[in-house]
């Protein structure tokens, strides 16, 4: 049995602008294990980034976590962490690697400097400057970086991208922390190069074993890395659960439109791609029924007016949709819906 | 919460026909945003409250019972009092009478220096970026040196030659500033001419006239309002300055900035001559600029606070 | 990067050759004639054609121009009007003390602005944020010439602990005595100058701050104030490079009026006098020098900011192959 690494009870996380209280995240639980993948899937401003800040206490105003949320972290409730216990867990426990390398590293500061930064911010060996810069070294090398040491000397602009976000992975991991959040780690690079990052995130995974939190809003990116996949609409978890269930046995419209949105090898289908009608709701007065109601095709009368309750398919595969209630109208709804999975 | 629909039977039909949630719109309106920014932020108030003092106790000078030039050697020196709320100068005459004048002549020598500014800057700069080409490169150039001379000399030297008036003094003001609205509006025109709507108007037989007027113009009015108080500021700061020198408009007339010139042969020995105009060119000073900054980040796209 | 310094004379050269013509076109629209000076209504008509041709006064405003720039190129600036010595030689010799003031009141702005402004950025929004900007405010919406006057009333009249005008006391010439008398020009100077780099420090510290690259900062454990000086310091540093080459205008624009207020022995108030007294030479030789400190600022800041940012830097080492 794996072990719960992060527990997420209740988190609702705020936005307060001019125009209102953006409710980016609105009241999710899940939990992490150690030595596994968990995916963060959804569209832009479904909350799944704030999500993952949350993770690292970096909601900054005017942002604010709300009361009532809890994040626990091997049995340690981080969102009581004081900042001198943040700074020793942001690098340390935890890292992240940000979407677009270019702009997540300095432009004026040598390569080998950013990444000896974080292992010298929590030297819990006491390493020496020769020996700092030694294993930023060897990390890059881990990371496939030919000429290591020329690399150290050498400034972010003059990196390719694909180089740059395996410099990214080196700063992370170098410090062997538990949990990596990877927050879109391949939106901004080429399918080809996507592939090797990927392939290298696995490896170390397997070297290293740590647990992944891998934020993305293309489902194919995640399809043979995770071992659980999460999908959120508009701050809220609409469906979670293993791979095979989300893949091959979807219960939530919206996942079910996500995954027939991807091109897919696998399947010999000559359906055609699905797209999603509509944008996200306006997250200042998030609807009172299911968000997802203004765009679902299946939409009953209820949706509008009521939160669909979470209904436990069991084996972790949980669903929020009305569909999934034995009363619904499930006429020429193309995938399964109600009942458990496994029957 | 609200009435809550009863779940019955017909909740679970499938919705009849569903309004479409077209996303938010966040509409715009300059005048709007300005309105908005000023009335949450406390300075700008004040400092529009301030200048409309100004002004309208500028424009009702003429009230005052006090000839501003009249010499009256028995109010030498006299201190404030409520017959002189800020007493006489050396020659007698009404010091705050003379504050009002000088400050008619500051406001519209600044005035006018901005709205020549403004339309040659703005002139120059959207022909410059609509036509582009050969002709935007000569007159970015020219605006090029006219940045890199050092204004403010030429400005004393070619001020010491003419004779002083307001309309040389704007002259002079405007033909050193007009060059950084220039840039700006060039610089905004470049990327609106490449807009679809400006396209599509082109493409639909819309003239360059037609079309720098209707769709240019408009929309380059933010930053030229921006740069535009920012210029009442900075034209009343350099009178005063040039006025300072004595290069302002001649005696017995005056400006803030000359009242202070006046003021600084007693500098010593009546200090409060040198208070009134300098704070009134202060207070002005930073009302405009204050508004200025205001108006920079209200017409910013932005929805965090 | 040879390339790009010798574009940069190119451009130099250029700005000063317009400053030239320029100055000499305000000169020749004077209205004052300036034969009047040398002509007597006594002198023969010979006498005063003369005069002309000694002058260059018959020849076309072109003619006299082209000669000069002849001579100026040469190193003969013309003789003062006035004092009928060489003009640039009377320029030179007062250089130094302005030189003294102005760069002591780029240090002086320069050491607190910079800090200021990190300061302001860093706390954005906070009481120690809106005291500095207020500040700023301040100083870039008072005339220079007037907090130079608020100066002497509260140190020369009202504390008596300052002297307001000249460079030494009387029969004194000791460093300390000199500082003393540098004192208030020198903030003076500072401040007009220090308002526009304390906004720009902030609102640049502001914008560096919101990069990604210090959000990965802190993910990587780092503190907030070693963000500030390791990250966000050098990255807003840079463009003040920039800014100090743009200030030279105003602090040469500003030793003028400063110099006259305090009655500094430099060349600003020197051209003052002389524009008083119209003496053409002083003035031409004055605009050309200014004119030239200003551009030269600007020069040299452009080159420094291509040498400090490794982007510029090996961006040009790339584009000439090496």
């Amino acid at each position: 049995m794996s072990n719960t690494l992060v527990d997420v009870k209740n988190l609702s996380v705020s936005y307060f602008t001019y125009a209102g209280e953006v409710q980016s995240v609105r009241n999710i639980s899940f939990t992490v294990e150690s030595g596994k993948t968990t995916a963060l899937v959804g569209e832009s401003g479904c909350g799944k980034s704030v999500t993952s800040k949350s993770l690292m206490g970096l909601i900054e105003r005017p942002g604010r976590i709300k009361a009532g949320s809890s994040i626990t972290y091997n049995g340690r409730d981080i969102l009581q962490f004081t900042e001198k216990e943040w700074q020793a867990f942001r690098g340390q426990e935890c890292s992240m690697i940000f979407q677009d390398a270019l702009v997540s590293l300095n432009p004026t500061m040598k390569i080998g400097r950013q990444i000896i930064e974080n292992l010298a911010n929590h030297n819990v060996n006491n390493l020496q400057p020769g020996q700092l810069r030694e294993k930023a070294r060897e990390m890059l090398d881990l990371v496939g970086i030919p000429d290591s040491e020329a690399c150290l000397e050498k400034y972010p602009h003059e990196l390719s991208g694909g180089m740059r976000q395996r410099v990214m992975i080196a700063t992370a991991m170098i410090t062997s922390p538990s949990l990596l959040i990877a927050d879109e780690p391949t939106t901004a690079l080429d399918v080809t190069i996507q592939a090797q990052i990927l392939e290298l995130m696995k490896e170390l995974q397997k070297k290293l074993g740590m647990a992944i939190i891998m934020i993305t809003h293309d489902l194919g990116v995640v399809a043979d890395m995770t071992d659980k996949i999460i999908v959120m609409y508009a701050g809220k978890i609409v469906e979670s659960g293993s791979n095979e269930d989300i893949f091959y046995d979807p219960r939530h419209p919206y996942t079910w439109a996500l995954m027939n949105s991807v091109p897919r090898l696998d399947l010999d289908n000559k359906e055609e791609l699905v797209t999603i009608e509509g944008t996200i709701p306006d997250m200042i007065r998030p609807p009172k029924g299911c968000a997802f109601c203004s765009r679902c095709p299946y939409a009953m009368n209820i949706c509008a007016e009521y939160e669909p309750e979470v209904t436990d398919l069991g084996d972790g595969h949980q669903v929020a949709c009305w569909l999934n209630d034995p009363r619904a109208d499930r006429s020429g709804v193309p995938f399964r819906t109600g009942g458990a999975d496994h029957e | 919460m609200e009435n809550k629909v009863v779940i019955n039977e017909n909740s679970f039909r499938r919705m009849e026909k569903k309004e479409k949630d077209l996303g938010v719109v966040y509409r715009r309106s300059i005048w709007k945003d300005i309105k908005k920014e000023i009335k949450a932020n406390k300075m700008a108030i004040a400092a529009c409250v301030f200048l409309a003092v100004i002004i309208v106790a500028c424009l009702l000078a003429p009230l005052s019972p006090y000839d501003p030039n009249a010499l009256s050697l028995a109010d030498k020196f006299a201190e404030p009092s409520l017959k002189h709320p800020f007493g006489c100068d050396e020659f007698g005459r009404d010091y705050f009478t003379r504050a009002l004048y000088g400050g008619r002549v500051s406001l519209l020598v600044g005035f006018s220096a901005m709205l020549v500014t403004v339309f040659i800057g703005t002139t120059i700069g959207i022909f410059s970026g609509y036509i582009g080409g050969k002709l935007d490169m000569l007159l970015m150039r020219f605006t090029d040196i006219f940045l890199a001379l050092p204004s403010m000399l030429l400005m004393v030297v070619l001020n010491s030659f003419l004779k002083p008036s307001i309309t040389t003094l704007v002259a002079v003001l405007s033909l050193f500033s007009w060059a950084s609205v220039a840039r700006i509006t060039r610089a905004e025109t470049m990327s609106l001419k490449e807009r679809d709507y400006v396209i599509a108007s082109r493409n639909l037989g819309a003239g360059s006239v037609q079309i720098a007027v209707k769709h240019i113009l408009p929309n380059i009015l933010g930053p030229v309002i921006v740069a535009a108080s920012l210029g009442v500021a900075s034209a009343i700061l350099t009178e005063s300055s040039l006025s300072f020198l004595g290069l302002g408009i001649s005696v017995p007339n005056a400006s803030w900035g000359s009242m202070l010139q006046g003021a600084q042969a007693f500098i010593l020995d009546r200090p409060i001559l040198a208070v009134y105009p300098g704070v009134l060119i202060l207070l002005t000073v930073l009302s405009f600029n204050v508004l200025g900054d205001v108006l920079r980040s209200a017409l910013e796209p932005k929805i965090v606070k | 990067m040879i390339k790009i310094i010798l574009k940069k004379v190119a451009q130099v050269m250029v700005v000063m050759l317009l400053i030239s013509i320029f100055s000499f076109a305000i000169i020749e629209l004077a209205p004052g004639d300036i034969s009047a000076m040398y002509i007597t209504a006594d002198m023969s008509a010979e006498e005063q054609a003369m005069v002309m041709e000694k002058l260059g006064l018959n020849k076309s405003p072109v003619e006299r121009y082209w000669e000069w720039l002849k001579e100026a190129l040469h190193g003969n600036w013309g003789y003062s009007l006035s004092y009928k010595l060489p003009a640039m030689g009377m320029l030179t010799k007062r250089l130094p003390s302005t030189i003294l003031l102005m760069g002591t009141s780029l240090l002086v702005s320069l050491c607190l602005s910079i800090p200021l402004g990190l300061i302001a950025g860093y706390k954005k929004n906070t009481w120690i944020d809106n005291a500095i900007s207020g500040f700023a405010y301040f100083g870039m919406s008072i005339p220079s010439f007037y907090f130079g006057m608020l100066m002497i009333i509260l140190f020369t009249a009202i504390l008596h602990w300052l002297p307001s005008s000249g460079m030494h006391s009387f029969g004194v010439n000791t460093p300390l005595d000199t500082a003393k008398h540098m004192i208030m020009p020198v903030m003076t100077m500072a401040l007009s100058s220090m308002a526009s780099k304390v906004r720009y420090v902030r609102a640049n510290t502001i914008g560096q701050l919101s990069e990604e690259y210090v959000l990965a900062a802190k993910a990587k454990g780092t503190s907030g104030m070693t963000i500030l000086f390791r990250h966000v310091l050098k990255n807003t540093l840079l463009p003040i490079i920039t800014i100090v080459g743009m200030n030279m205008a105003s602090l040469v624009c500003g030793s003028f009026i400063i110099e006259s207020l305090f009655g500094w022995p430099g060349i600003g108030s020197f051209a003052m006098e002389a524009i008083g007294k119209q003496d053409y030479t002083i003035i031409m030789a004055y605009i050309m020098l200014s004119g030239f400190i200003l551009v030269m600022g600007n020069f040299v800041a452009d080159i420094l900011y291509s040498f400090a940012d490794p982007r510029i830097k090996r961006g040009i080492d790339v584009a000439n192959g090496k």
